[in-house]
């Protein structure tokens, strides 16, 4: 049998490496896949999940908070796993950063997207927020590009209720292996009100 | 011949101290990073609240654990402030960002978009941020300049809080967040008043009051003939956080001469009034007046205060103006 010279052993070390890394990549990524509809019945819609995006039960809470907020669901790509790894360290706002969240808000005043979008109390106010007519699931609704709260948020209004659909990019040393803003605009474009 | 051996040696020693000494300048000419300054406890003058969480350098992470342990929250400080406690500006600043519209929160890592918080843009590349204030308790408006001390808001229990209800200040200085950033990784800091205080203390605010303010100058020695006029005006620099307006911003009479309130003889009156429409924090008040030399020889001094009338008179400073009337 043919021994390894040194630089041979060097390069099958360095190939080898490579090798698991490749692996430990496409671990975390998760396979591609086509997109896997989710729908919540308690919330009231559904959206279109790209490859391994999924629906994160530990960001999610379907709690009132406040006056008017009836609960949130969050999407991620991050597995499990990893998700608890992120939270432990860097902590929750690297968990938070490229998430799609859908809102839903109760509106008994059936206050418009625009007015609402725009008010401080109700959607918090960033300096430099730009808010602007849209549409979403062919329903008029106010778009908000950096907000305090989210990168690009849609409100819409639907019987007596206001949803808050949006996505998080934050901080880009804490974007997920594998997330794309363009599958985070493609959650939110996808979301659509259920009867 | 002996000698050359120890002439050697001493050379030796005297270039090793050399280079000791110069190596030590050196680092002691290298300034430590400084930690971001100009910072007052962010409640009222005269409060103390006990430190419950300090930066994580401070800590014993390994064992402790703590959420200044990690990511953005590194240089934090958590301080024991309870719901409805008022909470004061730290830096003076514009408001750029604003969430108020959120409830109590929980340990439940879910709640971290509900967190009610404040950024104020101190203008030099830093940010303060106010973080789990009370729902719709801001004292702030989205995009208001701001002075040191001015109220801010109410503490809370808003996001992610531990602790039943788990209201406290959670306070920071971070590099100014780009658009669509809520948090930057936080900096270093220390407090004027408190430094940089450790966990468990409870350091007392030496932030500014509502009303503030100290003398400039303007004080003078006059020599003045009977009914001779003298144009005078008094400067008062506004150290608190509210801003002065000419509907009530006047110097007054105080003791012990002509006695506190009491109308002056040299002046006519026991009020001065502001010149400007208003004065800002940080700005000087002018209150011009004219002395005129009373009917009697002597000596006389007109000792003078600022005051907010009908609110409260400010710091007392023993300023006077001395009239020889000849």
């Amino acid at each position: 049998m043919k021994r390894l010279t040194p630089l041979a052993a060097v390069l099958a070390g360095v190939i080898g490496i490579a090798a698991l890394g490749a692996t430990a990549f496409a671990a975390t990524r998760g396979p591609a896949g086509p997109a896997t509809a989710y729908a919540s019945q308690t919330l009231g819609y559904s959206v279109q999940l790209p490859g391994a995006w999924r629906r994160s039960t530990v960001l999610s809470a379907l709690v009132s908070n406040g006056n008017l907020k009836v609960g949130h669901e969050v999407f991620t790509i991050r597995s499990t796993a990893d998700e608890a790894g992120v939270l432990n360290d860097p902590g929750p706002g690297a968990a938070w950063s490229y998430v799609a969240v859908i809102e839903q808000w109760r509106d008994p005043l059936a206050w418009t997207p625009m007015a609402w979008a725009t008010d401080p109390l109700l959607a918090g106010w960033a300096q430099g927020q730009v808010a602007e007519n849209a549409t979403i699931d062919g329903h008029v609704a106010a778009k908000v590009t950096n907000g305090p709260r989210f990168s690009v948020a849609y409100y819409v209004y639907d019987a007596g209720r206001m949803f808050v659909v949006g996505y998080k990019v934050d901080r880009p040393d804490w974007k997920p292996l594998g997330a794309t803003e363009s599958d985070l605009q493609a959650i939110v474009a996808s979301f659509h009100i259920t009867p | 011949m002996d000698n050359v051996p120890k002439r050697l040696s001493a050379a030796l020693r005297g270039a090793l101290v050399g280079v000791c000494v110069l190596t030590r300048l050196a680092f002691v000419g290298t300034p430590a990073q400084a930690a971001y300054g100009g910072l007052r406890l962010p409640f009222p003058p005269g409060r103390a609240y006990v430190i419950t969480q300090t930066p994580g350098a401070y800590q014993n992470c390994a064992v402790t654990g703590g959420s200044h342990c990690i990511g953005n929250d590194v240089w934090a400080y958590d301080f024991g402030l309870h719901i409805g406690d008022q909470i004061a500006a730290a830096h003076s600043g514009t408001v750029i960002r604003y969430v108020a519209g959120f409830g109590i929160g929980s340990c439940n890592p879910a709640f971290r978009n509900d967190a009610n918080y404040i950024v104020l843009d101190h203008g030099d590349g830093y940010s303060s941020i106010y973080w789990h204030i009370s729902y719709n308790s801001a004292s702030v408006s989205p995009g208001q300049f701001v002075a040191q001390g001015h109220p801010i808001a109410d503490a809370g229990a808003a996001g992610i809080v531990c602790g039943n209800p788990g209201d406290h200040l959670h306070f920071a200085v971070e590099p100014t967040p780009l658009d669509g950033q809520s948090a930057t990784r936080s900096v270093q800091i220390r407090f004027d008043e408190a430094g940089e205080p450790a966990f468990g203390t409870a350091p007392v605010s030496a932030n500014r009051p509502r009303y503030s303010a100290t003398y400039v100058g303007g004080s003078d020695w006059v020599v003045l003939g009977n009914g001779e006029h003298h144009a005078t005006t008094g400067l008062w620099r506004n150290t608190g956080w509210d801003t002065w307006s000419q509907s009530n911003s006047r110097i007054g009479t105080v003791s012990p001469e002509p006695g506190h309130d009491q109308v002056s003889v040299l002046i006519g009156t026991n009020r001065v009034g502001q010149s400007q429409a208003t004065v800002a924090p940080g700005e000087v008040a002018s209150y011009p007046f004219d002395i005129v030399g009373p009917p009697s020889p002597g000596i006389y001094r007109l000792y003078l205060r600022p005051v907010i009338d009908g609110i409260t008179w400010m710091e007392d400073q023993g300023v006077f103006w001395l009239v020889d009337r000849r």
